[in-house]
């Protein structure tokens, strides 16, 4: 059975059930990829954020913009409601996290931007640990760009970077507790 | 934020727009020309309003390995530059700015980066005062930042532009400019984004 690539771009979240299906985000600089993954029903969904959280602090339900996949805190929250809406169950998802770079480095910037990818990372561990949801792996910070894939069929998440290949972040899991 | 509104909309979608584009790039790559030895040419700018999610792919695969030589334009005209050039165009620009024959370097180390930095530094200060030119009534002055020079997937690099535009809106203004030598043994892209938090630029 062919893979099927499914692309989640930046502000994007995407869920499946089908078995071919790669979710993959390209190319994540200071941006974090959070893979959510239930290995009993075999649910899976992955969030490509790029900021930590909204400028104003808003979020739904306040009257100001509606949650957005570009914020780490927003985004984490809508995730977790697309796989449990796809058919996971919370108690046996896992997470994975991916990017999260300091990409750039020269004088004169703000710090904030030379930190963003930091931030982002601390911010998905953040909204895990309040959903108290486990991150059973990462590969995030240092300075280059990630492509996180996530396999459907069986929960695999690789990580490909360049100078240093594909690298396997978690291993199948087979209906592990 | 009024003035630098009204300077950004002459140069996207003024009355002489495309003349005044044409002729900023030409000085951009006159001033590459003269800088490198080498024939620049360019193709006709174009502007495009991209959403931040086909950012990555709006010059090609995300995952292609590129050199980005970034710089961000504070004071009068607030924006973003991003030079973009696929690895051996880098290394090419590197041996002609260095006087080395073409093919010398094999990688970039820190003369190469500090030669293509100096590229950015050109490019930009050569854009900035072509519109200071063309715009006397600009208020303060043009500074750019000391400029960045990234190896990396493009992807990650084009990261770094997005992220700032992506707290305001959902979309940014790319001016898009093609440029190479004769022997197209030097190929790249030269990216001028308006401050993003300048509304309702009329693109």
């Amino acid at each position: 059975m062919a893979d099927n690539m499914r692309a989640v771009s930046i502000g994007e979240i995407v869920t499946s059930a089908a078995a071919q299906d790669v979710l993959v985000a390209y190319g994540l600089g200071s941006c974090v990829a959070i893979c959510l993954y239930d290995h009993v029903t075999r649910v899976g969904g992955m969030l490509h954020a790029l900021l930590p959280s909204a400028p104003d602090g808003g979020s739904s339900g306040n009257g100001r913009k509606p949650p957005s996949g570009k914020f780490v805190d927003q985004g984490t929250r809508m995730l977790i409601e697309a796989v449990l809406k796809q058919g996971a169950q919370r108690s046996s998802l896992v997470a994975q996290l991916c990017g999260g770079a300091q990409t750039l480095s020269a004088l004169g910037l703000q710090d904030d931007v030379l930190n963003i990818g930091t931030r982002n990372v601390q911010a998905a561990r953040e909204a895990l640990y309040a959903e108290r949801i486990w991150i059973r792996a990462h590969a995030t910070g240092g300075n280059i760009g990630r492509t996180v894939r996530l396999y459907i069929i069986d929960g695999q998440v690789t990580v490909k970077s360049l100078g240093q290949g594909v690298q396997v972040l978690v291993l199948a899991l087979d209906g592990e507790a | 934020m009024d003035g630098q509104k009204a300077i950004w909309n002459r140069l996207v979608s003024g009355p002489r727009s495309d003349s005044m584009l044409r002729a900023v790039m030409w000085r951009v790559v006159r001033g590459l020309s003269t800088m490198s030895g080498q024939t620049i040419k360019c193709g006709d700018p174009r502007i495009d309003r991209v959403s931040i999610a086909q950012v990555p792919t709006h010059a090609g695969s995300p995952e292609a390995e590129r050199v980005g030589i970034y710089l961000v334009l504070r004071g009068g005209l607030r924006g973003q530059a991003l030079l973009i050039l696929p690895m051996s165009s880098a290394l090419h620009l590197a041996d002609f700015l260095l006087g080395d024959p073409l093919d010398t370097a094999t990688e970039l180390g820190a003369v190469e980066r500090s030669a293509l930095a100096e590229v950015g530094n050109l490019t930009v200060s050569v854009f900035l005062n072509t519109m200071a030119v063309h715009n006397p009534q600009v208020p303060e002055l043009l500074r750019p930042s000391p400029p960045a020079v990234m190896v990396d997937m493009l992807g990650a690099i084009l990261n770094v532009i997005v992220t700032p535009v992506a707290a305001v809106r959902d979309d940014l203004v790319i001016i898009d400019t093609d440029f190479w030598n004769d022997q197209q043994s030097v190929q790249g892209r030269f990216w001028i984004m308006p401050d993003p938090a300048i509304e309702d630029l009329m693109v």
